[in-house]
C-alpha cells in the first residue's frame, strides 16, 4: 500500500512537470511493464519501442490519473499492455505473424519448441504459478487474450468454440484468479 | 439482456477482448453507470496487474530511459516553471504590459496634443490666408505702392487695403537692422500717424504683415514705414524707410 501511495505521489510530481520524479517512476515501473511487453510483443526491438511510447505517453497524461480507478502499477501495466498488444496486431497486420484460425494443436505444438526455449520454458512455469488453479480451458483462453491481444471472436475462432463458451470460461478464469490474489494480498 | 451477460462481458472487457456489438453494448453499459460492472473491470484489472508481476523479470537497456529523458528535456508543453513562478511570471508580465500601456497613453496624449496645436495653428493659417484671398479679390481694395526712401532707396512696398477688411503688406528691399530695432509700419490718417504694426525682415530683406483695420477711421491717407526701438512706439520716431500715398 505504502509502495502504491509513494506511485501516487510520483505521478502528481510529473503531472506538473517534475521530471525528476519521471526518472524515479521510471525506474520504479519500467522493468515491470518491459517484461509484460516483452512477453507480448517478443522482439526486443519492438518492445523497446513500446515501453518508450507508454513512458512518454505517462509523461504527457499524468495529470489524467485517477487513484480510484487503479494503483500506478495498474495503470502504467494496462497502457503498456495495451500499447503491446496495438504493436502485436500491426505486425500481424503486416503479415510477420500468421493469426488466421489455426486448430489450436497445430499452434501449440509449433509454439512450444519455440526459437528460444530456455526463456519460453521459464515464463510459462512462472505464470503457470499464477494459473495453476486454472482448468486448462479457461487458462488457455486467458493466456490467449491478455499475453496474445486476441479478442473473444478470435479466440473462439481459434479454439474452436462456440462465442458463449469463450466469455463464460474468460469470466470463471478472471473470477478464479481476482480469488487467489484477493486471499493472496488478505494474508500477506 | 440479464445483468449476468453483462458481467461475462466485464471480464472480456478488462482482458481488452470485447469485439464487436459486445463492446459497443458494454461501453453503453458503462456510460449509463453501472458500479457494479465498474468495480468488476477494476478488480479484474488489479488481478491482470498481479499476473503481469509474476513474470519473471526481464529489465529494459539504459538506452529507453535515455531516449525518454531527452524526449521530455525537450517538450516544449511540460519545459515551464511549476504554477507558484507560472503565476509570478504572469504577474510581472502583467506589471510590464501595464507599464508600457500607461507610458503609450502618455505618448499618445502629448502626441495628440501637439496634433491639436498643429491642427489650431493650420486654421489659423487657412483664416489668415482666406482673408488675404479676401483682400486681394474684392474690387474695394485698393494698392498702395510705398517707394524706398534716402535710407533704402532699393527698396519696395505694396500694400493692399480694403476700409473694412484691413490689409495685406509686402515689402522688399529693405536692409536687416541690428536686433534692438524693428520696423514699424503707420497708417496715416487726418494727419495722425497710427501704428499698423511692427515687423522684422528675413535675410533677403522681404517681409510680410498682416494688418487689421484701425477703429473708426475713415480713410487712410499715407502708408509709412520708419525704424524704431525693438518692440515699437506709439508715435513714429525714427527714419522713413517706405512712404506710399494712397489712391
Amino acid at each position: 500500500m505504502r509502495e502504491a501511495s509513494e506511485g501516487v505521489a510520483l505521478i502528481c510530481r510529473i503531472a506538473a512537470g517534475d521530471r525528476e520524479a519521471f526518472s524515479d517512476f521510471y525506474d520504479r515501473y519500467a522493468t515491470l511493464a518491459f517484461t509484460l511487453i516483452r512477453r507480448i510483443v517478443g522482439q526486443p526491438a519492438d518492445a523497446e519501442e513500446v515501453l518508450q511510447e507508454v513512458f512518454w505517453q505517462a509523461w504527457r497524461d499524468a495529470r489524467a490519473y485517477d487513484e480510484g480507478r487503479g494503483s500506478p502499477e495498474a495503470w502504467i501495466l494496462n497502457r503498456a499492455r495495451s500499447r503491446a498488444i496495438d504493436k502485436l496486431r500491426s505486425i500481424r497486420r503486416k503479415g510477420e505473424i500468421f493469426v488466421a484460425p489455426l486448430i489450436e494443436e497445430i499452434a501449440r505444438e509449433a509454439e512450444a519448441p519455440g526459437q528460444n526455449p530456455a526463456s519460453l520454458a521459464e515464463d510459462r512455469k512462472v505464470v503457470q504459478t499464477a494459473l495453476q488453479l486454472l482448468p486448462e480451458r479457461e487458462r488457455r483462453i486467458i493466456e490467449l487474450a491478455f499475453f496474445e491481444g486476441l479478442t473473444q471472436s478470435e479466440i473462439a475462432l481459434r479454439l474452436g468454440e462456440p462465442l458463449g463458451t469463450v466469455k463464460t470460461r474468460m469470466r470463471s478464469g478472471l473470477e478464479r484468479l481476482r480469488g487467489h490474489f484477493a486471499v493472496r494480498v488478505a494474508t500477506s | 439482456m440479464s445483468h449476468d451477460l453483462y458481467a461475462e462481458l466485464a471480464a472480456a472487457y478488462a482482458l481488452g477482448a470485447l469485439d464487436g456489438e459486445d463492446r459497443g453494448r458494454f461501453e453503453a453499459h458503462l456510460r449509463d453507470g453501472c458500479r457494479v460492472c465498474e468495480t468488476a473491470v477494476l478488480e479484474y484489472g488489479k488481478s491482470l496487474a498481479s499476473l503481469a508481476a509474476e513474470l519473471p523479470p526481464v529489465a529494459p537497456p539504459p538506452s529507453v530511459k535515455a531516449a525518454l529523458i531527452g524526449r521530455i528535456g525537450g517538450d516544449a508543453r511540460r519545459a515551464r516553471a511549476p504554477w507558484r513562478l507560472g503565476w509570478a511570471a504572469a504577474l510581472a508580465a502583467a506589471a510590464l504590459v501595464v507599464v508600457y500601456l500607461g507610458w503609450t497613453l502618455i505618448a499618445l496624449d502629448r502626441e495628440l496634443a501637439q496634433r491639436v496645436h498643429e491642427v489650431a495653428g493650420l486654421k489659423g493659417e487657412v483664416a489668415r490666408q482666406q482673408e488675404v484671398l479676401k483682400i486681394l479679390g474684392s474690387p474695394q481694395t485698393q494698392v498702395v505702392v510705398l517707394d524706398g526712401l534716402k535710407p533704402s532707396p532699393a527698396a519696395r512696398g505694396r500694400m493692399w487695403w480694403h476700409r473694412e477688411a484691413g490689409g495685406f503688406f509686402v515689402a522688399t528691399g529693405l536692409p536687416a537692422i541690428p536686433s534692438d530695432k524693428t520696423y514699424q509700419l503707420w497708417a496715416i490718417a487726418g494727419g495722425t500717424p497710427l501704428s499698423a504694426g511692427v515687423f522684422d525682415v528675413d535675410p533677403k530683406g522681404t517681409a510680410s504683415l498682416r494688418v487689421k483695420p484701425p477703429a473708426g477711421v475713415e480713410k487712410v491717407e499715407v502708408f509709412a514705414v520708419t525704424l524704431e526701438p525693438a518692440g515699437g512706439l506709439a508715435k513714429p520716431s525714427g527714419a522713413m524707410y517706405l512712404a506710399g500715398k494712397a489712391p
